[in-house]
């Protein structure tokens, strides 16, 4: 049996078996270490368009409409859920023109009850997540019932404000800071009751500036000044009036469309032709 | 599949029970015996259980007749189903898969998810197991790895003992087989073909819950008269094998029966399995608690004639028919077979019905028809049989197997964290586990979370909340993080922390909106009238103190006020509010509101007063009536009572309870009852939280009091100023919290 030859390390005799162990072991752990880490922490998915709105609206049907092309039954959400879709589930089914992007993207669809709308939000907040449009499903169908509207509209107010920071944000730190539009779609214009979108158009318009209004001569928050919150002095659109109009929110960073349509009815292309115009922007 | 609407409309007809009603080929029920005399059998047991028969059995004898003249040539079994429907859904909504036997409405469920997952407040008594809507009960269970809801509806009325099996049955059936597929779509719809599955199960279940639950169900009938009739006697029977027992059974001489099945020429014959004692049993609960037909003629035995035992396959494509043949040997119960007049049974289980027809003297019908048809029946019989059961002992085997490899899987996990293998392994796994709880990636479990979520219930009582929301809150919280992934570098202390904070905010955020100008605005427009705001809550809270912020708060804003003084029991109260409302005068003078205060001194009724001053406000055409009412102890029936008089004669638009934030624990009972106390119409709109200065970050009774009620913080009291009166911050809040 030959002797294996033996090193000498700072004074230690070390066989060959237990050198090429060892070094073995120095290379492979931070391999092993590095792929844990790697498959732990996805970065966020890229071209996200954002499914927001009240309860009941649509959202999950709009998205499953979207996959699918057809209608598919579902319940009140409780997490969100972002699925990936390629840019051709957007041209309408008849024509053949494909999107000049081929690039798939993301659909985020958010739960619509009150006490989670919290992750929509966040979603436009962070400027880090990527956000290329936000499409606020609602039940035109409900809307002539003030309480409805109200609901509605304060949602909007969060979901436009929280656009208005990021527009803030970003701008603060580049020069071509892109704005992210958003789509209040009227969802369920099949139904006997549902509103044209024009008058939904105003309604929320005056709704949001009776928002302003009250907000504006509303008591402060709890904690406000402690940690000097720059919640504080943000107001939706311009400081000095009121009035909220589509035309007034632009300047910040606000971009409003309005169209009706239908999930069930599949009338959903206004929608899908206004998605891929964000894909391409 | 022919004529089915024969017997539909009849089946419809009978109200109370709701039938489905199936195709089914004749070796389904086991023989050329079982034809549409057993879906009389059916029926007419359905309407005898009818605690109020509406429909006199002259129309059940319509139907045999009906059946008999129409020579149906397929069996039609009418199935009473227990379940209504079955969804698996995911939590971001989509419904994977439903099995629906009868309408219902989606908002059924709805309310399900928003009340019981989102809002998390549970039904009284429920202990989060169960939830009551219309005539509805649902059951659910959640797989929080996958992200999956399953929820059973079945209608409140019948006591179903096997649907927590069924969910957890489907639940390991529908995870094992989807539960990858349903990762990787990341929550889109995917395709499941889970119906033969779930057929199987929810067979076997109830062949199972046929063969043991009817002495549990005797227990049960007395207490609820009212649901045993189609509720106790349906949920019991196994409709596909044995239908429900007749009243009338016990009997003495039912004894034969048992002994019977060794002679094929008996017809009435029980099965091999079943239990005639168990049935027996049921039957004389029914009759003694519905007291109906005690003196009915037994059954009459010589003319159940096997009338009319023509072939049946021309449903033979239907699906589900392979499933009911499952396990011959294990029927539960016997089959009655019902002659024409409605009375005479028949049992047997289907190897008896084999032989019937040979054996039949039929009553009513020619023999000439017999024979041909039975020629065909044997023809197909044989054939569908064997596929039928190939493919049943196929799905069977397949489902035992996945079921197994599921608990084996638990198991594993069990004994793998308890007691690793092999010493190398052992060293292994645990520096492995060692270095996930660092580097992440870990699937936590109910052990792993213990310590910290301990350690964050510690912090939530050091913050204040009371107890019984911090167990309670804790608790779901786990719940929720059981299968969950570790991310990277993700320690579980901070995985749970930052699940703790979703918590509370969730609890904190109100579901409806509580602009209060908003909303006075809105009723002074729309209705013309003031709008009224009455505040309650136990002595020395600050109800006065409160009460005149909110007024000067309002004053500001260039409201028309009027304070009304129904506190008329505590000497000075008035007084106290007289003085509130002269210096209000005084402040607001400038700004352009307007106050005043409504008082008719001590000792009268308050909830008369309260209705005076709105009566008055809305003549002098004020914006908002602000109510004082005395302070009351929470536990004080007699004082507590007042308030539903007082909910109704001043109908306020807000009723606000004060709480202060130094009470404990008594926070939850206090929120609770007097969230009671305005009857069954009326509930609390809002908390006041009153003295947060005095109490730094321990701001714990915010979660108590909402979390007990599900009501939301309107204001917070954080001073001594007229001006310190806010609205609540949730972020803060939850700051403060998780400090």
């Amino acid at each position: 049996m030959a002797t294996l030859p033996v090193f000498e390390i700072l004074g230690f005799p070390v066989s060959l078996p237990i050198l090429v162990i060892s070094l073995l072991a120095v290379i492979i752990i931070p391999i092993v270490l590095g792929k844990l880490l790697a498959s732990g922490s996805k970065s966020g998915p890229s071209s996200v368009i954002l499914l927001a709105g009240p309860r009941d609206a649509g959202k999950t049907s709009l998205l499953l409409y979207l996959q699918e092309k057809t209608l598919v039954p579902t319940q009140t959400s409780t997490t969100p859920a972002t699925i990936k879709l390629s840019p051709s589930v957007l041209s309408p089914t008849d024509s053949q023109d494909e999107g000049t992007s081929t690039k798939p993207f993301h659909i985020r669809d958010t739960p619509g009850h009150s006490k989670l709308r919290n992750t929509a939000i966040n979603t436009i907040v962070q400027p880090t997540e990527s956000c290329i449009g936000v499409v606020y499903v609602i039940d035109s169908a409900v809307l002539s019932i003030q309480a409805r509207v109200t609901e509605t509209a304060e949602y909007l107010y969060d979901l436009l404000l929280a656009i208005q920071k990021r527009y803030a944000t970003l701008s603060e730190t580049s020069t071509s800071a892109e704005s992210v539009p958003l789509l209040i779609a009227c969802n369920k214009n099949d139904l006997f009751t549902a509103l044209p979108s024009a008058k939904i158009s105003n309604l929320l318009q005056a709704e949001l500036s009776r928002m302003k209004e009250t907000k504006r001569k509303g008591l402060l928050n709890a904690g406000a000044g402690e940690n000097d919150d720059e919640d504080l002095d943000f107001v939706l659109g311009d400081a000095a009036s009121d009035q909220i109009t589509w035309e007034g929110l632009k300047e910040f960073g606000v971009d409003v469309s309005v169209q009706s349509g239908s999930v069930k009815g599949g009338a959903v292309d206004g929608w899908t032709s206004w998605m891929s115009a964000c894909l391409d922007a | 599949m022919r004529k089915p609407q024969a017997t539909r409309p009849v089946a419809q007809q009978l109200g109370g029970i709701r039938l489905s009603m199936y195709l089914n080929t004749l070796h389904c029920l086991g023989g050329p015996i079982a034809n549409q005399r057993y879906i009389i059998t059916n029926v007419i047991l359905s309407v005898c259980l009818q605690p109020s028969p509406t429909y006199p059995r002259t129309s059940l004898y319509f139907l045999s007749e009906t059946a008999a003249a129409h020579h149906l040539h397929c069996a039609l079994l009418v199935r009473p189903i227990m379940l209504d429907l079955f969804e698996v859904i995911t939590t971001s909504g989509v419904v994977l898969w439903s099995k629906s036997y009868a309408p219902v409405k989606s908002s059924i469920i709805n309310s399900l998810i928003s009340d019981v997952f989102i809002e998390e407040r549970n039904q009284p008594g429920s202990d989060g197991k169960w939830f009551k809507k219309d005539s509805y009960t649902l059951k659910w269970t959640l797989a929080a790895d996958v992200g999956l809801v399953f929820v059973a509806v079945y209608q409140s009325l019948l006591h179903l003992t096997w649907i927590d099996e069924l969910l957890d049955q489907v639940k390991k059936l529908f995870v094992a087989l989807y539960g990858e597929k349903i990762k990787a779509s990341g929550g889109a719809k995917i395709q499941c073909h889970f119906d033969q599955y779930f057929e199987a199960s929810l067979r076997s279940l109830e062949r199972k819950a046929g063969g043991s639950a009817p002495i549990r169900s005797a227990n049960t009938l007395p207490d609820d008269p009212s649901s045993e009739g189609n509720g106790g006697g349906l949920s019991d029977g196994d409709e596909w094998s044995a239908p429900p027992p007749m009243p009338g059974v016990k009997n003495p001489v039912e004894t034969p029966y048992s002994s019977g099945k060794s002679n094929p020429l008996i017809e009435v014959t029980p099965s091999t399995t079943s239990s005639p004692v168990s049935s027996a049993t049921m039957a004389q609960a029914l009759l003694q608690a519905s007291g109906r037909r005690p003196g009915r003629p037994r059954r009459n035995r010589k003319s159940a004639g096997p009338s009319s035992a023509s072939s049946a396959h021309a449903s033979s494509g239907e699906e589900r028919s392979p499933a009911r043949l499952s396990n011959k040997p294990k029927r539960g119960k016997e089959m009655r077979i019902w002659g024409e007049d409605g009375i005479a049974a028949d049992a047997g289980d289907e190897r008896k019905l084999d032989y019937s027809a040979g054996i039949s003297t039929d009553d009513e019908q020619d023999d000439s028809l017999r024979p041909k048809p039975e020629a065909i029946d044997q023809d197909t019989w044989g054939t569908r049989t064997s596929q039928g059961d190939f493919l049943l002992k196929d799905l069977d085997h397949e489902i035992d197997g996945i079921l197994k490899e599921a608990s084996k899987a638990e198991n594993n996990g069990e004994t793998n964290q308890k007691r690793p293998g092999g010493l190398a392994s052992g060293l292994v796994g645990g520096a492995m586990g060692y270095l996930r709880n660092f580097v992440g990636g870990k699937t936590l479990t109910r052990e792993d979370t213990d310590k910290a979520i301990s350690g964050v219930m510690t912090h939530l009582l050091e913050k204040n909340v009371a107890r019984e929301a911090a167990v309670q809150i804790c608790d779901s919280v786990q719940t929720s993080l059981i299968g969950q992934k570790t991310g990277s570098f993700q320690s579980i202390e901070s995985l749970v922390k930052l699940a703790m904070e979703d918590a509370l905010r969730k609890i904190l955020t109100p579901t409806t909106s509580l602009d209060l100008l908003r909303e006075i605005g809105q009723v002074r427009e729309a209705e013309q009238r003031p709008y009224v705001i009455s505040i309650v809550g136990v002595n020395g809270v600050g109800k006065s103190t409160n009460l005149s912020k909110i007024c000067f708060f309002l004053l500001q804003n260039k409201l028309k006020v009027l304070i009304a003084a129904c506190d008329t029991f505590r000497s000075g109260a008035v007084e106290q509010l007289r003085v509130h409302a002269r210096n209000l005068k005084e402040l607001s003078e400038r700004e352009g509101g307007v106050v005043e205060l409504y008082e008719k001194g001590y000792g009268k009724d308050a909830a008369n007063i309260a209705k005076d001053a709105v009566a008055y406000a809305n003549a002098q055409g004020f914006d908002v009536v602000l109510i004082d009412t005395a302070g009351r102890r929470h536990n004080d029936q007699r004082l507590m009572s007042s308030l539903e008089k007082f909910a109704k004669f001043a109908d306020p638009d807000k009723i606000l309870m004060v709480g202060e934030a130094l009470v404990g624990s008594d926070s939850v009972q206090q929120a609770r009852n007097f969230n009671a106390a305005f009857g069954k119409e009326r509930k609390l709109d809002g908390f006041i939280i009153s003295k947060c200065d005095t109490v730094g970050d321990m701001v714990g009774t915010l979660i108590s009091m909402v979390f007990a009620t599900g009501i939301p913080v309107v204001f917070l009291g954080v001073g001594q100023n007229y001006t310190d009166l806010r609205t609540l911050n949730v972020k803060w809040a939850v700051g403060l919290l998780m400090s």
